[in-house]
């Protein structure tokens, strides 16, 4: 029911958005704030109640997980928004929530007792740092699209929206790294190998891979808007098939968990 | 395209992504990983990010401020002429000291020049972001030439000599701990007596995601089997018990009371009949054990002429005649077998060593881009009204560099001229 209540609240949040981008009206941006304010208080409540509920973090399985995974990049959106003041960045941050949080429907939210393998320290910060990551790289993402909207007037608008866009990744980059690393030392923990190349840590490590040559190209202050955003849209297809694809399509050690 | 430059870089990154990423369906092999070809692919990543690090760290201590224009050029730094002269010096130097920015005076060939930084601590992270990166594949290499992993399977009550090692271990009793909803199992636990070298003994558990050492080997609690060793079954007619046999799997045994013979089929550890009526057992929890009996008319005839499962109680089917024979399950005895895995890594160091470089080089560098400001009189310039040009860091940070150059604009009420290209 919560996440119901949140996924309208996200579609909500979306259409604001997009209406105060489109019409520049100040009650409109605050509205959108507001009503995303609201949600993130509901939503922490929500992920908060359930680890109550489990008597653990509630981060152990893909419905969890969603639902972190929602709520970070609304976080981190907000967080930001004093600063970009990108309200169309609000809309796509809606929509992606409310996609992610009704693909939660699709399985199962009892809370099942955690197995041996996931009784481990290491699952707190191994799973927030990735999302953290994830996150950033979808706010990124979402940052890089406008600036692909043809038309020589833009310029300065897709420059900052670019910008946006290379601090978001640049945030992530060093969350996705750090969930890398913890994952291989829980790994050697667990499993005696702390990389196995394991379909899950294959498919983040090409992940990192795709986002280092964003920052490569960013660093080197020669590459082009287009080139930029296309890479960053890269990347995020990989992060998606890291997280869904490999659970759903390819055998691997993490199948099971998240 | 020279062959550690970043194009160059990019392009082979791409490739390795695109390798590593085809190695992980089920089409193409795993030994993928293993091929020339890719060890020759993470060689070039090895020697590149020694290269880029080592490069970058001559740079560093030599510092861009002594390097001047030259370094400005090479590092993609934006130039701006502003037709004013270095009177501004005082202006930029309250302005750059109120945000916390290092200035440094740089007299070069009689002229002075303004260094302006900012998180210059920030360009180490990229060379802590090589170093990690080589220092990882340099783990990598060692285990993949050097590390022995090995399961092994250890019966409760048996003992197995460690490879490489003059211990042994013996699993004393293992144990299932089930979680409070009896659903799952909540942990593993392994009791072992260790015998590290002759004489010297010493008992200690061994748990999921808490590994042991004994000796240079790391021990590893993995999964566990069950074995079935025998079952005590009494024969019933009605309610009357009519004989003990104690019967083993597989094993085909004769009645005294009946002219048939037994045999002991699967065990079904917590059974369940299906809406289907197919047998099952919902979990691997001994929580409502039962076997399957076959009974033979004869010793060599292959097909049972009766099936039934026999359970921990007598039960009775509404309807059936008491006369029937049925079975009761007064014991089953069974062992666990302990699955451990043991590991001699000598990579694993270097491969943590690696990691935490990566990781504190990549939150240096994002969180740290450093951005610089360098102001000096034109070339050929002298003199105290010699025009100057202002370099602004062009990688990195250029919003950020650009956000710095227009509020010294703005503080200097526009005096200050030029556009950051």
């Amino acid at each position: 029911m919560n996440v119901g209540i949140l996924t309208f609240g996200y579609l909500l949040f979306s259409v604001v958005s997009f209406a105060a981008s489109a019409s520049e009206k100040r009650f409109l941006i605050r509205l959108s704030v507001f009503i995303g304010t609201c949600l993130l208080i509901f939503h922490v409540g929500s992920i908060f109640w359930r680890g109550l509920e489990a008597g653990r973090w509630p981060f152990t399985n893909t419905y969890e997980t969603l639902v972190l995974f929602a709520f970070i990049t609304l976080l981190i959106y907000l967080a930001t928004f004093r600063r970009h003041r990108f309200v169309i960045v609000g809309g796509f941050v809606g929509l992606i929530a409310a996609v992610l949080l009704a693909l939660t429907s699709l399985l199962s939210s009892e809370i099942e007792p955690l197995i041996p393998a996931l009784k481990s320290n290491w699952l707190l910060f191994h799973v927030t740092s990735a999302f953290i990551g994830y996150s950033a790289f979808a706010l990124g993402t979402a940052c890089a699209i406008p600036a692909l909207t043809p038309g020589r007037g833009n310029q300065d608008i897709r420059e900052r929206w670019m910008e946006w866009a290379d601090r978001m990744i640049a945030f992530g980059f060093p969350f996705l790294t750090l969930g890398i690393a913890t994952g291989a030392v829980w790994a050697d923990q667990s499993w005696g190998r702390y990389w196995n190349w394991d379909a899950k840590e294959t498919w983040a490590f090409v992940t990192w891979i795709v986002y280092a040559v964003y920052l490569h190209l960013e660093r080197s202050g020669e590459s082009s808007f287009l080139q930029r955003a296309a890479v960053a849209l890269l990347g995020f297809a990989t992060v998606m098939f890291t997280y869904f694809g490999v659970n759903f399509w390819l055998s691997s050690l993490h199948a099971a968990y998240a | 395209m020279k062959p550690f430059s970043l194009s160059a870089a990019n392009l082979l990154l791409f490739l390795l992504a695109l390798c590593a990423a085809v190695g992980t369906f089920p089409l193409f092999p795993r030994a993928l990983y293993s091929t020339p070809a890719f060890l020759l692919l993470l060689s070039y990543f090895f020697f590149g990010a020694v290269f880029r690090a080592a490069r970058k760290t001559f740079s560093l201590l030599r510092g861009p401020a002594k390097a001047g224009a030259p370094f400005f050029e090479k590092n993609g730094f934006r130039e701006i002429p502003l037709g004013r002269d270095l009177s501004l010096k005082p202006e930029l130097i309250h302005f750059v000291r109120r945000r916390r920015g290092r200035v440094t005076l740089v007299r070069k060939e009689e002229r002075e020049a303004v260094f302006v930084s900012k998180n210059g601590w920030g360009e180490w992270g990229s060379v802590l972001i090589h170093l990690g990166f080589a220092l990882l594949l340099l783990g990598g290499l060692a285990t993949f030439l050097f590390a022995r992993v090995e399961e092994v399977s250890v019966p409760e009550g048996e003992a197995v000599s460690l490879p490489g090692e003059a211990a042994k271990i013996r699993l004393e009793k293992f144990d299932v701990v089930l979680d409070p909803s009896r659903r799952v199992s909540s942990d593993y636990v392994s009791h072992l007596l260790i015998e590290e070298r002759p004489g010297k003994l010493v008992r200690k558990e061994l748990r999921v995601n808490h590994p042991l050492f004994v000796g240079k080997t790391k021990l590893f609690q993995m999964r566990y089997q069950t074995e079935i060793l025998w079952a005590d079954l009494m024969l019933y007619s009605g309610r009357e018990p009519l004989e003990r046999i104690r019967i083993k799997p597989g094993e085909r045994k004769t009645l005294a009371r009946l002219p048939m013979k037994v045999e002991l089929g699967e065990v079904m550890p917590d059974f369940v009949m299906g809406l289907e009526g197919k047998a099952g057992s919902r979990s691997n929890y001994f929580e409502n054990p039962a076997v399957r009996i076959r009974l033979y008319d004869s010793a060599d005839s292959r097909n049972p002429t009766k099936e039934q499962w026999a359970f921990q109680d007598l039960l009775l089917h509404e309807g059936e005649p008491e006369t029937n024979f049925r079975f009761v399950m007064e014991r089953l005895k069974k062992r666990y077998v302990s699955g451990i895995r043991l590991s001699r890594d000598p990579g694993v160091p270097a491969a943590y060593g690696g990691f935490v470089l990566l990781v504190a080089g990549t939150f240096l560098a994002s969180f740290l881009p450093p951005f610089y400001l360098y102001f000096e009189p034109l070339p050929g310039a002298q003199g105290e009204g010699a025009p100057c040009r202002l370099w602004v860091s062009g990688r990195g940070a250029v919003g950020r560099s650009r956000q710095l150059f227009k509020e010294f604009q703005k503080e200097t009420a526009g005096i200050v001229g030029g556009e950051i290209p």
